[in-house]
């Protein structure tokens, strides 16, 4: 979505937005080029809030709202941890959360042809990437990276799976390393795979390893960044 | 609990047995023509049909669990059952098939304390339907009255009120798969209990294998009997003749409908009809007890008709009398092994 | 387009594996050792006769009401003493509305014989005339949130709610002294139940082959588990019920084992609700005070507290 802008977004930005805001009033800009992301909408010349989050601006004209939820709303280019529900002849069926299926190409893998199609068991668990998402249809999936390589995509084996909100999922993936994950890592050695929809997957050489980090990440929920770092402290001194 | 003595000084229940004998059992296989597997369970006056059919397609709310890719359906009868049902299905689910999309299908009218013959009539029907299991199932019950551990609870003892344990066992595995009970108990009493039912399954196994073995023998003596004496109609069919024409009557018609399901029947008054009962394999008659007993209709009438019928089958099929001394040699044998086997242990 | 089939919840075959191997060197996911208890919390927010049991993800609500009522025929002296469970899909979208499940059924079942057939609430207590009128008491037990265990959970809601329920004191009067008088509790103290004992349930998983045996399974475990048992015990170390239906078979010595676990585990949980429902009183004594004079408005404090 393009619109014409030219005054600047107002105080709104990182701020908490509700549905039904007003953010930006095109009227009022001219020869500007925005984008638009998840949670904003157009009506007429207003660009109004649809969920309640803080919004965020990316230079040079990205704006979208962030929030957190247990729900995932597909959106292309996230990368998610999907299950595998059914196979049909074209297509895997994948749980990914969001309120349909998702359809996973058989084609879709590297190199993939009609001869090499993978066979996937009820319930296995997948590293995907959403590649359509578009209202009114079940979302497309894909297991190669842009240019078609297989990248870190595909089955996860062993390990564990616990769901979060997508925002901690966000979180635990921006940068710099979130301090969970960092004063974890300092530690325990493990394998992680956060989804966007709200999936972790964790993998380490003993159970008790996997079950400490998953815990730790699932309490870190509510908690402010130095919260967090004091709470892995504690659980880490706890098993030593 | 009340005031009743269940256990006379000398030892004795109010039906005449010791603590730790069991009731007469009494089995028979195939029974209902058109299921895929039926079975006739007694244990005294205490009496189950089981049908199995299957399989079917199961309705979309059952949840499928993927490592077993059937689901057994147990229907009973009326809502009160619930128990009984759920004795029943708990048990039967723990038949791991081999083969997915098997359903069974069955259902219990019942009284209370019926709950192990209705297991038993269950395994034997599966049995008798071919569907694969891992070992069979019986179950037996057990209570604790006047201080006293006793094996088989009858319908009176059942309603005393007192502690009442059913146990489920997988014989060969020496696994218990069910386990219910109610009232108090304490602990090291309950061990007792429990072991004294644990044992009535394993008298209940040894019966159940030995009807299943039988069952195999008369299938192929039927056979035989067939061919060689050309007869038209082997037991089956004779089944359906006496069904087809049973059907005009009324009361029938209704017993033919709950054939489709585990009938069980409470009858006090066919007890001193045990020597007709066992003439075997008579389909039509059975059914006829059934729906009218059902019915609770005059006892009289019904002995007078069931007799006829009788002397009719039995003037017809000389065959069967020997069939019908073997199984009472074999009724009047069996509680003195389970008692035997009890007293040793 | 294909919907997510009714918001199915669903278990990954690596969390199923993990649950197993993990629980082989006696680890749960939640952090627990395998015969460790959730933590329970047990809340009286509506007041008299009503509690909400939490334990670990799974919440309860259980709530007791009483109503006069003409006694059956063959027990004239007798109150009853009914249970009733709402499963609604709020907790979880497996449950149907309407329709209760063979879980409801079954949860129903094993709470109703291990409260009624235990004789753990002295329903003869209950008759105010022979033959002409009883008190009913009636368990509601609503299942707020699914996190697995609800049996006990439930049983735990039923046990508090009923401790802390009172029943308005009636007498008789009249001319012939056939017409019952039920005094307002303003008026005259309402009087509790008489509970003779506490029968505690405490659900145990069995795991395949391996002998694996842990207790108050979660959601989780719950899906991947081969069998359950419910033994529902006293501190007294009586047994009430036992609740094995079918599933994975157990040998005999596992399951005197698992009633050794249960009785010291009842003994634990016995106390928790007795702390709880002792505090609870105490804070409403203190709270409420109905005097005789005492209006209307008493009445709300107490239906608020």
């Amino acid at each position: 979505m393009e619109n014409k802008k030219s005054s600047s977004p107002a105080g709104f930005i990182d701020s908490t937005v509700v549905p039904g805001d007003v953010v930006l009033d095109l009227s009022s800009m001219t020869n500007q080029t925005i984008k638009i992301g998840g949670g904003l909408r157009q009506d007429c010349d207003a660009i109004s809030v649809m969920k309640a989050g803080t919004l965020r601006f990316s230079k040079p004209n990205k704006y979208w709202v962030e929030s957190s939820q247990k729900r995932y709303v597909p959106c292309v280019e996230d990368t998610v941890l999907g299950i595998v529900v059914d196979s049909k002849a074209d297509n895997f069926l994948i749980d990914i959360k969001g309120p349909a299926l998702a359809f996973l190409p058989v084609l879709a893998f590297e190199g993939g042809t009609r001869r090499n199609i993978p066979k996937f068991e009820v319930g296995t668990l997948l590293y995907l990437r959403v590649v359509k998402a578009n209202f009114g249809m079940n979302p497309e999936l894909s297991c190669t990276d842009v240019s078609g390589k297989a990248a870190e995509f595909g089955p996860l084996k062993d390990g564990y799976m616990f769901e979060i909100s997508t925002g901690l999922s966000r979180k635990l993936l921006s940068s710099p390393t979130c301090p969970i994950l960092e004063a974890l890592g300092k530690k325990l050695s493990f394998e992680i795979a956060i989804g966007l929809n709200g999936r972790v997957w964790v993998n380490a050489t003993s159970p008790d390893i996997i079950v400490i980090v998953a815990n730790a990440i699932m309490k870190s929920e509510s908690l402010s960044t130095a919260q967090q770092i004091i709470m892995v402290e504690h659980l880490l001194k706890n098993i030593q | 609990m009340s005031k009743t003595e269940y256990v006379s000084p000398e030892g004795l229940r109010l039906d005449g047995r010791r603590p730790m004998e069991m009731r007469q059992l009494r089995a028979e296989i195939g029974t209902v023509a058109k299921a895929n597997g039926s079975a006739v369970f007694e244990m005294g006056n205490t009496k189950v049909i089981a049908a199995v059919y299957g399989p079917r397609e199961f309705s979309c709310w059952f949840v499928v669990d993927d490592e077993c890719n059937s689901v057994f359906q147990v229907q009973n009868r009326s809502q009160q059952l619930n128990d009984q049902a759920l004795a029943v299905n708990g048990d039967i689910t723990c038949h791991p098939p081999d083969h997915g999309g098997v359903h069974f299908d069955s259902s219990n009218a019942s009284f209370s304390g019926t709950r192990s013959a209705c297991i038993n009539a269950a395994t034997l029907a599966l049995a008798d339907a071919g569907i694969p299991m891992r070992d069979i199932v019986t179950s037996c019950s057990a209570g604790y009255l006047n201080s006293t551990p006793l094996l088989d609870l009858n319908y009176i003892e059942d309603s005393a009120g007192g502690p009442d344990v059913t146990v489920g066992i997988l014989p060969k595995l020496d696994k218990v798969t069910l386990l219910q009970m109610e009232a108090k108990l304490p602990v090291d009493i309950f061990e007792n209990v429990m072991g004294l039912a644990v044992e009535g399954c394993k008298a209940v196994a040894n019966y159940i294998k030995e009807m299943l073995w039988k069952d195999e023998d008369d299938a192929l003596l039927k056979q035989a009997l067939a061919l060689s004496m050309n007869i038209p109609g082997s037991d089956s069919s004779v089944g359906d003749a006496e069904m087809s024409e049973a059907t005009n009557d009324q009361e029938l018609a209704m017993g033919m409908s709950c054939y489709l399901f585990v009938v069980l029947t409470y009858l006090e008054f066919l007890c001193h009809m045990d020597g007709l009962h066992n003439c075997g394999s008579h389909v039509g008659l059975k059914f006829y007890y059934l729906a009218k007993s059902y019915q609770s209709s005059i006892t009289k009438e019904l002995n007078m008709l069931a007799l006829q019928m009788f002397m009719l089958n039995g003037s017809i099929d000389q065959s069967e009398e020997s069939d019908v001394s073997k199984v009472l040699g074999d009724q009047s044998f069996m509680p003195s092994i389970i008692s035997s086997e009890l007293t040793q242990m | 387009m294909e919907g997510r089939i009714s918001n199915a919840w669903r278990l990954t075959v690596n969390d199923k594996n993990f649950i197993k191997t993990a629980l082989l060197s006696e680890i749960r996911i939640d952090g627990r050792k395998p015969f460790e208890y959730r933590k329970i919390s047990i809340k009286f927010d509506r007041g008299d006769g009503s509690s909400e049991v939490q334990l670990g993800q799974t919440r309860v609500m259980g709530i007791v009401t009483a109503q006069l009522v003409q006694p059956y025929k063959d027990r004239p002296k007798e109150g009853t003493l009914s249970i009733f469970t709402e499963f609604s899909p709020m907790a979880d979208p497996s449950f149907e509305p309407g329709r209760p499940g063979e879980l409801a059924v079954e949860l129903g079942r094993i709470i109703d014989r291990g409260l009624r057939e235990s004789r753990a609430v002295d329903t003869e207590s209950l008759c105010i005339l022979a033959g002409k009128f009883v008190w009913a008491i009636r368990i509601d037990l609503h299942i707020l949130d699914n996190g697995g265990n609800l049996v006990d959970a439930a049983n735990i809601a039923a046990l508090a709610a009923l401790l802390t329920f009172r029943r308005p004191e009636c007498s008789l009067g009249g001319e012939d002294g056939q017409e019952v008088i039920v005094h307002p509790p303003e008026i005259r103290e309402p009087l509790p139940l008489t509970v003779h004992h506490l029968p505690i349930a405490i659900t145990f998983g069995f795991f395949g082959n391996e002998g694996i045996l842990l207790i108050d399974p979660t959601h989780n475990e719950e899906a991947v588990m081969g069998g359950r048992m419910t033994m529902t015990v006293n501190a007294n170390g009586d047994i009430c019920a036992i609740q094995k239906g079918g599933g994975e078979g157990v040998p005999q010595r596992v399951i005197m084992k698992c009633l050794q676990l249960a009785t010291s585990k009842a003994a634990s949980i016995t106390k928790q609700i007795k702390d709880a429902v002792e505090a609870f009183t105490e804070r409403a004594l203190r709270k409420i005070k109905r005097h005789p004079t005492s209006t209307d408005v008493d009445v709300k404090e107490k239906q608020n507290q």
